[in-house]
């Protein structure tokens, strides 16, 4: 038994770390090209040993305003991810607990999405345009929220199915109201379900593009928008984009280390013991 | 209304500018928001550093806004069918032109023009034509010109070891190909010789094997259409020959993977010093001498397309009709374009179309390769003006696709393109 | 069509109290407000000749169908659905894997495994895209030179009508794998531990308590782990747009980069809004079958 143990915990870190290779190494590649100059970025066979410029980094933080896109995309992301959880949470809970609205309103609240984004962008930019929400902040996460939501309620739906109603009779005859069953029973046993639903709801809007360009301007541009910007028809300026695509990547790593103990801390406690 | 009393005005107005042009078109854009939407071009920053001298004259504020250009269209697109535009100022490109004028989106310029007194006999003829008249009322001030052709090693073609070994192939001393089909054949040569790609070529969907393409057909002779009847021509043999040519010189001649390529990739082939010929924009040049980008500072030549005609794109700039001021709009296109501004912008790298800077000696003495520029426009044409103009190049990016990557042969594919080529001007009011 | 559900949801059957609809109107009420009106509206204008360039136009009725289903309409639905089939297929069987492994009880350097395979969603798919478009690059890039060494010759990658789709894949597969698997571990994590830990006392081996306790107790995640990823698949244009154009020839050119550029390339809002409504079915039936073989399986 103990021997078995051991060659699964071997081949884990094999296949596990051989994963982590496979994104490693483009990373790796892009990071030294946001060292480089052109020259050096196509250079084949590659210098490994060539002289690092910053250049990048200052086209990027100085002339190319990363700060201010990086901002509007967080600003964006996190203020769509917090009211999609807050909304679609209880959505789900209804949905699940009370089937409100009968089997047709998971489906149609799904089939929000199922067109193409692409018929529905001239629209929005027309209607947007009219009630004065292009160019906003605003404007963009009540877009995105309309993403979101749907995928949001689905994915909460499938955790909370999971939490067994006994524990939430027992609560409703403690004398606890829906919302408390909710938020003291439910919500917790689902926490992992609520960190996936944030961090799928967070990347969707962080990714998010024809919707940005279309919907944003100078002062409200997200970083999809803004490094595309790096490709004209002069050539792309790969140095600035690898630049700026660690500079994104930086500050998520370094917030993902500080609250890692909290991470774990909440998926344990989700871990119900049902 | 009468003219005389109107003629006063003007030159009262006239009088007043020149006593103080800061009082007068302050009138106009004091407040006002100048928002345009450009590419991170090299002039463009050189605009980004002047537009503060036209604030602060003007009393208005400028706004550039940067995205990738292959993303503008969409982004101008519904901009410009809102009941007000978000930019006052558009930089169009010539294939959008017959679009933009068809669908009323950009302003007859002619009336402020003479009002101004503004000399468009500055630009050379071939940009007016193509990215400033259309239907004989200019739309459009020229902005940037995209002038095509041989981008090329000099280095390797002067030296005296290739030029024997030519003339030992060839049996006549080194020249410049002075035709498509003896292009081909210098290009397959060259390459073998001295064992680098002959020729980098970007012949990805769309715009970048459509731009490399036409050239080929335009020197050949051929066009897209009979350009009085509209009768489609692409069933011609001169259609054929080009699509050979190029699909035989993807094939035997270009860098592995062209197929794939865009105008960057044939740029950085360029720059690795990996390939000898390029049929691509003279735009290039700032990049390809900057030693920073690029391992062939200072080696590389530029040459008219050989053969007939080469593909001429270009921008132009033009005052939606949904503008918020579209008074201030003109103002700043008559700042952008006098002589010290484009000079200025021309310096720092951009493609300038008014002729005169290029007989300057400075900017000459900056950019060499740019002499050259007259000699390209002089044979040189754009695709069509018509409405879907960014269909034909969708239509004609098929047909290439058919024959590069599902091995089509180009006369048959020509000939099943004939049709759609038809649809394309059907009922198009700019034909007419 | 949200709007009818929310009506239909006002007379309920099971009238337990208030709370419900208060909890479901603020979702309801984004969505149809925000969504209903241009999805209704495309709808409309998929029957309308409507160029913009030209201005709206008369009523087509089936003309703009007919037409897209007539050019070239089965090439593009083919590689959409191999597109996508295989994007979302590799890209289960990964994550499902990783994430299985990742939820061992004592793994050591599992928050390290975890922070690098989350990262590449942190990335927006224009970079990602550059990026492979600069590795694969067949003169100039690392890949070709990486397997030179390795004494195999020279591809095209994107350039390839042969290699195109699968490396489109393969970038797909590196960017959109975390964000499952991210789904999947969270699914893991929420699991009642109790019945795993029942059958391993039973004696139950790995493959077993994985096929008959982790696996229905893991089916709602992983159909709606599905079910995002595949409506995401089949809409997605960007990566597309920015690694092949749809190219060589037609070799990726999918249903919503086909829409894509009848909107935005010919200006035919009529035809886009018809490839769309067209798209909009085909996501319903799929999603469909994909809810009813998960249930029944």
């Amino acid at each position: 038994m103990i021997g078995e143990s051991r060659w699964v915990q071997w081949a884990s870190h094999l296949i596990l770390g051989g994963a982590s290779a496979v994104i490693l190494l483009p990373l790796l590649w892009v990071l030294r090209t946001s060292f480089a100059d052109k020259v050096v970025a196509y250079q084949i066979p590659p210098d490994l040993f060539f002289a690092p410029t910053l250049d990048n980094y200052r086209e990027v933080l100085l002339r190319f305003d990363f700060g201010s896109f990086f901002l509007n995309s967080l600003i964006v992301a996190m203020a769509t991810t917090l009211i999609a959880l807050m909304l679609g949470a209880l959505a789900a809970y209804a949905i699940d607990r009370f089937r409100t609205g009968g089997p047709v309103m998971p489906l149609a609240i799904l089939a929000t999405q199922m067109m193409p984004p692409i018929v529905l962008v001239i629209p929005f930019f027309l209607i947007f345009k009219q009630v004065g929400l292009a160019d906003t902040h605003v404007g963009l996460i009540i877009t995105y929220l309309t993403f979101n939501l749907p995928y949001v309620v689905w994915l909460m739906m499938s955790f909370f199915k999971r939490v067994p109603r006994e524990l939430d009779e027992a609560a409703l005859i403690d004398g606890a109201g829906p919302f408390g069953v909710f938020w003291r029973i439910v919500l917790p046993a689902a926490l992992p379900g609520i960190g996936a639903a944030g961090v799928l709801s967070f990347v969707l809007c962080w990714n998010e593009f024809l919707f940005a360009l279309m919907l944003t301007g100078q002062q409200t541009k997200t970083l999809p928008v803004a490094i595309s910007s790096l490709v004209t028809q002069q050539g792309t300026a790969i140095g600035a984009v690898c630049a700026s695509t660690m500079l994104a990547i930086a500050p998520m790593v370094l917030v993902y280390f500080a609250i890692r103990k909290l991470l774990v801390a909440g998926l344990s406690l989700g871990a119900v013991k049902g | 209304m009468t003219r005389v009393k109107f003629g006063g005005c003007a030159a009262t107005i006239a009088l007043m500018l020149a006593a103080g042009p800061a009082l007068a078109a302050s009138d106009v854009c004091k407040g006002s928001d100048i928002n345009i939407l450009m590419e991170t071009v090299p002039d463009t920053e050189a605009l980004s550093s002047l537009k503060g001298e036209f604030e602060k004259e003007y009393g208005a504020k400028v706004n550039i806004e940067a995205v990738n250009y292959s993303l503008m269209h969409e982004k101008l697109v519904p901009s410009l069918t809102a009941p007000t535009s978000s930019y006052d100022v558009l930089v169009v490109d010539s294939y959008w032109v017959g679009e933009f004028k068809t669908a009323g989106w950009i302003r007859d310029l002619d009336e402020l023009i003479a009002r101004d007194k503004i000399d468009t006999g500055i630009y050379f003829p071939a940009l007016m034509a193509l990215n400033g008249k259309v239907q004989g009322k200019t739309y459009m001030l020229p902005f940037w010109q995209y002038a095509m052709g041989i981008l090329y090693r000099k280095d390797i073609v002067e030296d005296p070891a290739f030029q024997a070994a030519y003339k030992a192939e060839f049996k006549r001393d080194w020249r410049l190909p002075t035709t498509l089909e003896e292009f081909s054949e210098v290009v397959k040569w060259a390459g073998k010789y001295k064992d680098m790609h002959g020729i980098a070529m970007a012949a990805q969907r769309a715009d970048p094997v459509v731009m490399e393409a036409t050239n080929y057909l335009f020197a050949e002779g051929g066009d897209f259409y009979d350009r009085t009847t509209w009768k489609p021509t692409m069933d011609s043999p001169e259609a054929t020959k080009a699509v050979t040519v190029y699909a035989d010189l993807l094939k035997t001649a270009a860098q592995p993977g062209a197929l794939g390529a865009n105008f960057d990739d044939v740029a950085n082939t360029l720059k690795q010093g990996k390939a000898i010929f390029a049929i691509s924009y003279l735009f290039l040049f700032p990049t390809l001498e900057d030693p920073k980008d690029s391992t062939v500072v200072g080696k590389m030549g530029f040459a008219p397309v050989p053969g007939k005609d080469s593909f001429l794109g270009a921008w132009g700039w033009a005052v939606p009709t949904n503008a918020k001021n579209p008074d201030c709009s003109w103002e700043f296109l008559k700042w952008v374009e006098s002589k010290d501004v484009a000079y200025k912008r021309a310096l720092a790298g951009g493609q300038p179309t008014q002729m005169w800077i290029y007989e300057d000696a400075e900017f000459l003495k900056k950019w060499p390769a740019m002499s050259q520029v007259g000699t390209a426009l002089e044979h040189s044409k754009g695709l069509p003006i018509m409405s879907r103009s960014t269909q034909l190049v969708e239509t004609f990016a098929e047909v290439m696709g058919s024959v590069l990557a599902n091995g089509v042969a180009p006369a048959t594919a020509l000939e099943e393109s004939q049709d759609k080529f038809g649809r394309l001007v059907k009922g198009d009011p700019l034909l007419k | 069509m949200t709007l009818v559900a929310a009506t239909a949801g006002i007379t309920p059957r099971r009238h337990r109290n208030l709370a419900q609809y208060i909890f479901v109107a603020p979702t309801v009420i984004v969505l149809a407000l925000v969504v209903a009106a241009p999805l209704i509206y495309s709808i409309y204008l998929s029957f309308q000749e409507y160029i913009i360039t030209y201005g709206m136009g008369d009523f087509a009725g089936l003309g703009n169908y007919i037409a897209v289903l007539s050019d070239d309409f089965a090439n593009v639905s083919w590689v959409t659905l191999k597109l996508t089939a295989l994007c979302v297929a590799i890209e289960f069987i990964v994550a499902f894997g990783l994430a299985l492994l990742l939820n061992q009880p004592h793994l050591p350097g599992r928050s390290f495994y975890l922070l690098v395979l989350m990262i590449p969603v942190l990335m927006t798919p224009v970079a990602v895209a550059l990026m492979f478009r600069l590795m694969f690059n067949p003169t100039l890039g690392i890949v070709n030179w990486l397997i030179g060494l390795a004494g195999i010759p020279p591809q095209g990658w994107f350039g390839d009508p042969n290699l195109a789709l699968g490396t489109v894949v393969f970038v797909d597969v590196w960017h959109e794998t975390s964000l499952m698997l991210l789904m999947l571990y969270a699914g893991l994590k929420a699991m009642p531990s109790e019945p795993v830990e029942a059958a391993r006392i039973d004696g139950a081996s790995r493959l077993q308590i994985l096929l008959y306790v982790t696996w229905p107790l893991m089916k709602p995640v992983i159909m709606v782990t599905l079910l995002i990823r595949m409506i995401a698949a089949l809409k997605s244009y960007d990566l597309i747009y920015m690694l092949t154009q749809g190219g060589p020839g037609k070799a990726t050119e999918t249903i919503s980069f086909y829409a894509y550029r009848l909107g935005f390339r010919f200006l035919d809002i009529g035809q886009a809004a018809a490839v769309s409504f067209i798209l909009l079915i085909v996501v319903t039936i799929l999603t469909l079958v994909l809810l009813r073989t998960m249930r029944e399986a």
